[in-house]
Parts: structure tokens; C-alpha cells; sequence
């Protein structure tokens, strides 16, 4: 790996864990439960659904910062009482619906801090809990072996938790504290640097010049003690650099640095761990014990890659390795007779905010071990003993002495993949070349987990109790529209009116005093209902009249459809959804593909290829047959998930409704029911995707190397596209593929008029076809003279 | 069966590359020689049609039918049907195994599979690789790529054969080995064979054509060559100072220790008149100076 290379990959992880760090903290709305009670309704399949209504998270914490000055210097209970008078008023304000926003906003920050006041005010209780514990043990030792694991494991807790019985807490802005020891994903930013910096250990060995640097005056002791210098440095370095921008970003992010003298119990992420400690003293002690951990695991994959006598298969082995021990990390039970496998495990170093957000001893031999006590105590020694055993692989491992077990092995894989590949004909190697050797299968397995994450509808709300009526009325005419619905219509408008005229009746009886008023409303209600349920009625009516003569005029069927489900998934509302999904499908496309002509240059292949019968013209036509497979599969992945969400979210029964009669559609021009309209759009989907493919096979046989492939294919494919779609740089329109690749927001623009889309997917097939024709006059060589 | 070069011409800009070059190969083996720039590559890559043309024509008459050679380019795939070749730079997929780049070579060269399937085993079997058909090409050795390269420029049985640099990287038990397979396999085929190894050339090539600035300027049997310079190879003893007048007045070959004195081989028309010639010991490295030497 160059330096160039390595400074790039270490300024991208930086750069991901910083963007990652925000984006998390956003998602999870501020560490807040934005939800408020209650919630709105939508109509869905024919049904109210209630969704809880949300409250802008940014200004809710605001809100928080502000309460939390306000009841920090109170006593806790008093705080406690506080909050929870003005949670009970704020409620009743919302049950009636009378709260305003900032109101809104108080109810969920006065909420927030009511759950950490509670926590601060029971941590007493929590704390004598665990010493009654320990006197039940000794009180009814018959009952009770105060020799088990169980008997010393309380003994050994309430001990540990003695000396915090009269710690103070007290309320604080401890968000920052929390989202950096919640942010996981900095652990294994910080394990890549180290990784990334021992593969680059294993250069000198992949470029055959380990014999030279052995054979060097300084290329053994002295050399393997700078790298163990740099080793501590990157970690040093990267801890800053990942945790410290982190807690940095959290300070911005959630109201500053706070009051660091608190005890750090107070933060209640830190409520078990039983350390005399101040929050302040506790980053200090973090931040020193996760370089520690960091120059110890660095070690650790500096001295495994060594160790491994094939420099081919370190990323192998070192994945596995790191696999493994992941899976006994994670999938071992917490008491386990192999818990020596889950804690005794580099990823207790990898994930240290473990060791200090739980508390847990595990049964050696019947006596409980505090992990983190001796997590933390075995860390020097062992950072000592793996820097020298480091040194010692270093200096005294030789280059040609192991007996290399692994390329044994690979020969032997090899060997059985060789008889398959024998089997395969020209097509067949090109699928092998793209999907294992340009390693297209990690994409397609991208692929899949994007296509899976994807959302492909949106929730459409309803804004008036009318519009819910004609929903309602929708779903229960929904058909052809015949004289049969026209009648149930009648009928259905003939009752309403029976109650409308019911409760006229009824005033008249209550003016003349012959009934109650509690009757009287009762009336009331129903018609008001009635009133409701004949606006949307009307509004349906409306709507069937404007189908029957839009059908009369351009001659299709009237049918009444419920138009939610297409709106959802195909209407306006859902661009966005449509833009992801047309730039994940580009963006695996072009990686699929940019390797594909690029391969052939880097491997020096092309001069050999073109004297063979079949290297021009066939060769090209396989890697356009690549471009369609590529397509269909990316394709059948990525709006296969969006008709599996259509058909599994909804309960669409009119797929032979003539299409014209959704109204994003009723400029199409010529008829066609909704399964074929249906069809066509996955259709034209599809040969858009194919014309990018076919562009990017262009772009790939112009370029020299696969990298250089897939830079430029992603600069001409998706970089226009979303500069257009999410910056909204109107210039760059015209060279937005996903715009003819999504097809719908250009269709339901112009309520499904054609003329708009044609020009778009003529430009792009004529493209294509321009790429797919200079392909094949380049491979077969038709500008030379003859 | 002939191919047969015609005013055969390869400009880049005002540099000529390959000037006007008029042969016909018929069976046998050529071995090519000139120095760097000489224009063999070129005249190779002409012949495998991976480079335009200027001027000529390159015609191939594979003896079957009667109205004589047809240009390469006409005859496209079918002339590519029976071409086999090595080019000078080694280009390989580094992730292939040894054996599945045979057989993706015998797709592209559209070789039946059980035909592609009993050559590459005795490919495999002459060019010495059994034994490590499955290791990727990638992790191979430089003289194991080599042979792969030699291996699929034999695949399919080609009437036409063009080797450039085919023993460079082997070690001299490989080499010989390789020579005499290429010396057995050419009954029947042109063989055009370009290589900076003398020796390769002098031993098996029926046929020696020497290249100097893009033109052909001879084209002999190895015998006939060693006859044209008989008398143009002398060997002279030299005073230790001596050396770098006789350099600038003549060609020098070898410089040598004999009964405890330096001598040097000169190699040119005029040659001094002291010294002995050596009609019985000359070597392709004479022809090659003196045809070749600047």
C-alpha cells in the first residue's frame, strides 16, 4: 500500500467517523424521545392508522439545555417534583389539544429530564439494594451459599459499591458524555487505522524485498522498534483524532462541556460503574486506557501478519481471526464455561466503553472476576510483553522458513474452482472475471443491504375528516364504475340524509321540549358525522363524474381506485425514494462494470486478446451481454424490492383498471391497464439502467486501470445526478441519468404525457448506442488502413 | 502456405518505424534479430493486426486454395483462427490459476473444451507447469509466466506461430527444453521467432532475417550467414592500453583471456592485419555485429 494510498484511506475514515458521528446523533433525535402522546391518523387499505405525532428534535433539545438550567441547582427531589408538576400540566394541554408548539417542545424536553432526575434520585436506593442484598446472603446463609459464585459474586458487588454510598449527583448536559461512549462504529474506525497500518508493514514482504531489509544494518531491531513507535503513535493520534472529535462534535452538539466535576454516576450511562471518579477525571482515564488499548490491539495485528508466512492471504487470515473472535464476543453467553473465549478477546480492547458502562464479574473457577479490573490492570504488561514479542517476530522470523500450510491449501481450493471454471464458456469467464475477480460480488452483496434499507413509499397524510370520508368511500367503491355504483352511492347519500334530516326533527322537538338535550346531541353527533361522510361523498362523486366523462372522451373504462397505493410509491411525494433507489442501482452498475474493459489494459492482456478468433467482436458482445445481466440483476434487486413493498404494504386489487384512470396519469397516451402500465415502467427502467451500463463499459475501455475506471465512471454517471437532485444545480439537468432511469418523476410531472420523457430516453439510447457501436469498431479495429 | 509481406510500411508521425518491408515466410522457423527500435515488435504487432498500418499488405495463403494469398485483414477471424502469439511484454489476469487462463484462452481461440481439454494437459506437461497448474498466475514466477504465455500461444494447433522474447526469463535447462518443443513443433507451421538470445536462434531457426532501422537487410539460412562473414572475423592480441583505440577503429565482439593474454574478437570489412581469422568458430554474434553493429 502506497503512502499516498494509506494518508487517503486514513483521512476518509476520519472524514466517515466525523459525518457517521453527526448523522447518528440526528437519527436518534437528540437522544430524545420526540414522540408525543396522542398522535394523527392516516388511512391506509381502507383503515385509520394512527401515527404518533413528533416534535422538531434540534429545537426539543433547546428546550432541554434551557429546564436543565433552570432545575440543576435545585435539590434532585425538589428538581424531581418540579418536572414532574409541569409533565402533568403540559399533558393535560395535549390530551385537549389546546398545547401549543413550544409547549409540544416542553413536553418532550421536561420528559427527558424527568427520566434522568428519577435515575439520579433512585441511584440511592439502587446502591442500598445491592448491600441488602449482600446482608439477605449472610442473614440466610441456609438458603443461600455464600461460597457459590453467586454467593461471592454479591458479596464481591456490594463491596465494589460501598464506596460510592455517599457520592452526590447531580443533574447536568451529559449528552455529549453519552453519544461519544454510545458511537460504536469509532471502535472499528479505530481498528481499520491499526489494521490498515500493519498491512502496510507487510509492503517490503508483497514487493520481495524482505531479505533486503533483513540483510540491512538497521532492518531488524532498529526497525521493528520505529514500528512499534509508530504503532503507539497512530494510536495515540487516532484515539484523538476518532474519540476526541467525537466528544468535540458532542460538546457542539449537546450544549457544551458541562460541569466535568459531577461525579460520574451522574452521567446515567456510567451508573455502574463503581470508580470514585468525576466525569471530567473519568474522559482522562478513558482516553489514556483506550491508546493503551489501541497501541495493544495495533500490536496484536502487526505481530498476526507477521506471523502468517504467505503476505498473499494476511487480509485473509486477519479477517477470519478478527471474525472469529467477534463471534465468541458477541455470540458467547455472558456465564459461559468458555467466558475465558469472550472476555480474554481483542475486541474487550476493541470495544473498552464495555468494560465501563457495565458492570460484570464472570465465574473463574468459582471466584468472580471483575472484568474491567482486570482488563485494565493486564493492559500494560501485556502491551509490554506483545511489543516484545513483536520485536522478537520481527527480528528473528525468516523470510523463507515457514512451511506455508495456507498456500497448501489455496492450491488445493484452487484446483477444485479450476474444475468448475474449465466448464465455463466465454460468457461464463467474463461473469467470473467481473463478479470474483473484480470482486463485483462485494458490490452485489452492497447491493442487496442498500436495496434492503431502501425506503420505497412514503406515509401520505390525510388533512381533513372529509378527505378521510372520501378515502373511506373510496375503498368501499372502488371497481369499474358502473350504474350500480352510481346507485350504491345514491343509497349510501339517501341515508346521511335520512340523518341529516333526523336531527332537523329532533331541534324542532327539543325547541318544543319533547326530548332531552343529551338526546338532542346525540343527534348532533350523528349528523355531524352525516355532514362529514356526504362532503366526501360529493368529493367521490365528483370524481367518478370527472372519470366518466374523461373515459367517455378518450375512450377507456371508468374505474373508482383507491390511488394511494401508486401515489405512495410512484406519486411525486415519493422523488425522493426514487432518487435513491435510480442512484444506488447507477452506483452499483458502474462498479459492477468499470472494471470490466479497464480489467483487460491493467492486466496488460489487450495486444493477446486481440490476435485471438474470438478477443474483438465476441468478446465485446459478451461484456455487452455482461451489461445486461448486470442490469437485470441490479434491477430485479432494487425495484424488486419496491413491488414487493407495493404489493406487501398494500391491498391493490385494480391492476386491470385502465392506467389513465390515476390521476398521475391521466395525460397518458394510449390505454393500457395498470399491470401493463406497470410493465412498461420496469421496462423502461430497465434499458436505461442497460444504456448506463453500456456508457460505462465505454468509459471502462478508456481507461488504463480499474480504480481509474470507477472514478470516472461515478464522476460522468452519478455526479451530475446529484448535484441536480440534492443541491438543485439546474445546469446540470440535462446530464441527470436518473432522471430517465427513475421515469416516474418526469411522467407524473406532466400527469403521465409522454413528451417529456421521450427526448430524455432517446438522448440516453442514442448514447448508448453510440458507445455500444465505438466499442465494437475499436475492438475490431476498423480505423486502421488495409 | 505463405504469409507474405508487401511494401509493408508502419509510420508514427515523421518517425518510420517499418520501411517498405518485402518477405514471403513459408514453413519453418524465422528467427528475427535486431536491436532495440529495429522494428520487430512493430512488424509483429503489424502481423497480429494489433496496430494500424500505414502501407503494404500482409497476405496469407494457407495453400488450400488457388488464387493466392489474402490480406490478414480480410480474412479477419480466420486468420486469427490460426495464429498463435506470444507478445514480448508479459500480460496475464493475476488472479487466474495457471490452468483456467489455458482454458480461457482456449475459449477466446474458440478450441472445442475436450480437444482445449487433452492440448492443455500436454501443454501443461511440456512447458513443465503441471505441477503448479493451479497456483495463480499472480504468484507465479517470472519463467512460469513465460511458459504460460509460450502454452496458450501453442493452444489450438496454429499455423502461424509468432514468438517474441519466448525464452526471456528462464533459466538455460527451461530454455533448451522450450527450444527443441518450438524446433519439434514447426513442421507445417511458420514460426517467426524474435529474441535477443542468439543462441535460441542459431540453433533451431531455419531461416535468420536481420532488421536495422525498420528494413529488412538480410534474410539467409544460418549457414549461408556464418559464410557471408567467414572472412569478416578476426582475433587479435591487445596491450593492456590498447583496448580503446582498437574499440573506435572496429567493431569488437568478445575480449577474452588466452594463455595469459587479452585478446579481442573484431568483426567488420576492413580489420587489421595483425591477428588470425576464425572461420570455424563463428557465432550468430558475429553476423549480428557485423550486419547490426552500429
Amino acid at each position: 500500500m502506497s503512502k499516498r494510498r494509506l494518508m487517503a484511506a486514513l483521512f476518509l475514515i476520519l472524514l466517515a467517523n466525523a459525518l457517521l458521528f453527526i448523522r447518528e446523533q440526528v437519527q436518534n433525535d437528540y437522544m430524545l424521545d420526540v414522540e408525543l402522546p396522542g398522535g394523527s391518523f392516516v388511512f391506509q387499505n381502507g383503515a385509520l392508522t394512527s401515527t404518533p405525532e413528533t416534535v422538531e428534535p434540534k429545537a426539543a433539545y433547546e428546550r432541554y439545555l434551557i429546564w436543565l438550567e433552570s432545575v440543576k441547582d435545585l435539590p434532585l427531589r425538589d428538581a424531581a417534583e418540579m418536572l414532574e408538576a409541569e409533565k402533568k400540566s403540559l399533558s393535560e394541554k395535549l390530551g385537549e389539544g389546546t398545547a401549543e408548539d413550544s409547549e409540544k417542545l416542553d413536553y418532550i424536553a421536561v420528559n427527558a429530564l424527568l427520566d434522568r432526575a428519577d435515575y439520579l434520585t433512585g441511584y440511592g436506593d439502587w446502591l442500598e439494594n445491592i448491600q441488602k442484598n449482600k446482608e439477605n446472603l449472610l442473614d440466610f446463609a441456609l438458603f443461600n451459599d455464600p461460597n457459590s459464585f453467586s454467593g461471592r459474586n454479591i458479596v464481591k458487588t456490594a463491596e465494589e459499591f460501598k464506596k460510592l454510598e455517599n457520592v452526590e449527583l447531580s443533574l447536568g448536559a451529559d449528552g455529549a458524555v453519552e453519544s461519544f461512549l454510545s458511537f460504536r462504529l469509532t471502535d472499528y474506525f479505530l481498528l481499520a487505522i491499526l489494521l490498515l497500518l500493519a498491512l502496510s508493514f507487510q509492503d517490503e514482504r508483497k514487493a520481495g524485498l524482505w531479505n533486503v531489509v533483513r540483510a540491512s544494518p538497521n532492518g531488524r531491531l532498529r526497525l521493528a522498534s520505529r514500528r512499534m513507535c509508530i504503532i503507539l503513535a497512530a494510536s495515540v493520534f487516532g484515539v484523538a483524532a476518532l474519540y476526541g472529535v467525537n466528544l468535540l462534535i458532542g460538546f457542539a452538539l449537546y450544549g457544551g462541556v458541562g460541569d466535568l466535576g459531577r461525579p460520574v454516576q451522574s452521567v446515567m450511562m456510567l451508573g455502574k460503574l463503581p470508580m470514585m471518579t468525576t466525569v471530567g477525571g473519568f474522559l482522562v482515564r478513558f482516553f489514556i486506557l483506550r491508546a493503551a488499548a489501541a497501541f495493544l490491539v495495533g500490536l496484536l495485528m502487526w505481530l498476526m501478519l507477521t506471523s502468517i508466512d504467505n503476505v498473499k492471504y494476511t487480509v485473509i487470515v486477519a479477517s477470519a481471526v478478527l471474525a472469529v473472535e467477534y463471534g465468541f464476543y458477541t455470540f458467547l453467553p455472558v456465564q459461559s464455561v468458555f467466558n475465558a473465549l469472550k472476555y480474554f478477546n481483542i475486541f474487550t480492547y476493541i470495544s473498552l466503553t464495555d468494560l465501563y458502562t457495565n458492570y460484570l464479574n464472570i465465574d473463574f473457577l468459582g471466584v468472580p472476576i471483575g472484568i474491567r479490573n482486570v482488563s485494565q490492570l493486564a493492559l500494560i504488561p501485556l502491551c509490554l510483553l506483545f511489543a516484545a514479542i513483536c520485536i522478537y517476530s520481527h527480528c528473528h522470523k525468516k523470510p523463507s522458513s515457514g512451511r506455508d500450510l495456507l498456500g497448501r491449501a489455496a492450491y488445493f481450493i484452487n484446483g477444485a474452482a479450476d474444475k468448475l471454471l474449465r466448464r465455463l464458456h466465454l460468457f461464463g469467464m467474463e461473469l467470473h472475471k467481473t463478479l470474483y475477480i473484480e470482486k463485483g460480488v462485494v458490490v452485489a452483496a452492497a447491493l442487496i443491504y442498500a436495496a434492503l434499507n431502501l425506503s420505497y413509499k412514503v406515509t401520505i397524510p390525510v388533512a381533513s375528516l372529509e378527505e378521510i370520508a372520501a378515502k373511506k368511500y373510496t375503498a368501499e367503491f372502488a371497481g369499474e364504475i358502473t350504474d350500480e355504483t352510481i346507485k350504491l352511492m345514491d343509497a349510501e347519500q339517501a341515508e346521511l340524509n335520512i340523518i341529516l334530516a333526523d336531527y332537523e326533527a329532533a331541534k324542532r322537538d327539543y325547541e318544543n321540549g319533547l326530548i332531552k338535550y343529551s338526546e338532542l346531541d346525540k343527534y348532533a353527533r350523528e349528523a355531524s358525522s352525516a355532514e362529514i361522510g356526504s362532503k366526501g361523498l360529493a368529493t367521490v362523486r365528483s370524481r367518478v363524474e370527472q372519470l366518466k366523462s374523461e373515459g367517455k372522451r378518450e375512450g377507456f373504462v371508468p374505474w373508482l381506485i383507491d390511488e394511494e397505493p401508486f401515489e405512495s410509491v410512484y406519486g411525486s411525494r415519493a422523488n425522493d425514494n426514487q432518487n435513491q433507489a435510480a442512484l444506488v442501482s447507477i452506483l452499483a452498475l458502474t462498479l459492477l462494470l468499470a472494471g470490466s474493459m479497464a480489467y483487460e489494459r491493467q492486466s496488460g492482456m489487450t495486444f493477446l486478446l486481440r490476435s485471438t478468433a474470438r478477443g474483438r467482436g465476441a468478446i465485446v458482445m459478451r461484456k455487452i451481454l455482461l451489461a445486461v445481466s448486470m442490469t437485470t440483476l441490479v434491477a430485479s434487486v432494487v425495484y424488486g424490492m419496491e413491488i414487493y413493498t407495493l404489493l406487501k404494504e398494500f391491498a391493490v386489487t385494480a391492476w386491470d383498471a385502465p392506467a389513465r384512470n390515476l390521476s398521475m396519469l391521466s395525460s397518458f397516451p394510449f390505454n393500457c391497464s395498470i399491470k401493463a402500465w406497470l410493465m412498461l415502467l420496469y421496462f423502461c427502467r430497465w434499458v436505461c439502467l442497460l444504456c448506463c451500463a453500456v456508457v460505462v463499459l465505454l468509459i471502462s475501455s478508456l481507461a488504463k486501470r480499474c480504480e481509474a475506471s470507477c472514478i470516472a465512471g461515478c464522476a460522468v454517471m452519478l455526479i451530475p445526478s446529484l448535484l441536480y437532485a440534492y443541491i438543485n444545480i439546474e445546469a446540470l439537468r440535462p446530464l441527470s441519468v436518473i432522471l430517465p432511469v427513475e421515469v416516474m418523476p418526469l411522467l407524473a410531472a406532466s400527469n403521465g404525457a409522454i413528451f417529456d420523457y421521450l427526448p430524455w430516453v432517446a438522448s440516453l439510447v442514442g448514447v448508448a448506442a453510440a458507445s455500444a457501436v465505438w466499442l465494437f469498431v475499436s475492438a475490431n479495429g476498423i480505423r486502421r488502413k488495409g | 502456405m505463405k504469409l507474405e509481406l508487401i511494401d509493408l510500411t508502419k509510420k508514427y508521425g515523421n518517425f518510420t518505424a517499418l520501411d517498405r518491408v518485402n518477405i514471403t515466410f513459408s514453413k519453418g522457423i524465422y528467427g528475427i534479430l535486431g536491436a532495440n527500435g529495429a522494428g520487430k515488435s512493430t512488424m509483429m504487432n503489424l502481423l497480429t493486426d494489433n496496430i494500424p498500418r500505414t502501407e503494404g499488405q500482409i497476405l496469407f495463403d494457407d495453400g488450400s486454395s488457388e488464387k493466392g494469398g489474402t490480406d490478414i485483414l480480410k480474412l479477419g477471424r480466420d486468420f486469427r483462427r490460426v495464429l498463435g502469439y506470444m507478445p514480448q511484454q508479459q500480460g496475464y489476469y493475476e488472479h487466474m490459476t495457471v490452468e483456467t487462463f489455458l482454458f480461457y484462452m482456449a475459449e477466446l481461440k474458440a478450441i472445442p473444451k475436450r480437444q482445449a481439454k487433452v492440448e492443455i494437459e500436454k501443454l501443461l506437461e511440456i512447458t513443465d507447469l503441471s505441477d503448479v497448474r493451479h497456483k495463480k498466475l499472480g504468484g507465479c514466477s517470472g519463467g512460469m509466466k513465460q511458459r504460460a504465455l509460450l502454452a496458450q500461444a501453442l493452444l489450438g494447433d496454429p499455423k502461424v506461430v509468432i514468438l517474441d522474447e519466448p525464452t526471456a526469463g528462464l533459466d538455460p535447462k527451461e530454455r533448451i527444453r522450450i527450444r527443441n518443443f518450438i524446433s519439434s513443433f514447426s513442421r507445417g507451421r511458420i514460426i517467426l521467432l524474435a529474441t535477443h538470445i542468439v543462441s535460441d536462434i542459431e540453433s533451431i531457426s531455419d531461416k535468420i532475417l536481420l532488421m536495422k532501422h525498420g528494413q529488412v537487410v538480410g534474410i539467409d539460412t544460418p549457414d549461408e550467414l556464418f559464410e557471408s562473414v567467414s572472412d569478416k572475423v578476426k582475433e587479435l592480441p591487445c596491450e593492456p592500453g590498447e583496448l580503446e583505440k582498437i574499440e573506435e577503429m572496429y567493431k569488437v565482439g568478445n575480449v577474452f583471456q588466452r594463455k595469459g593474454k587479452t585478446w579481442v574478437r573484431v568483426v567488420g570489412d576492413e580489420l587489421p592485419e595483425a591477428g588470425e581469422y576464425v572461420p570455424e568458430h563463428l557465432t550468430l554474434e558475429d553476423v549480428y555485429l557485423y550486419y547490426l553493429g552500429e
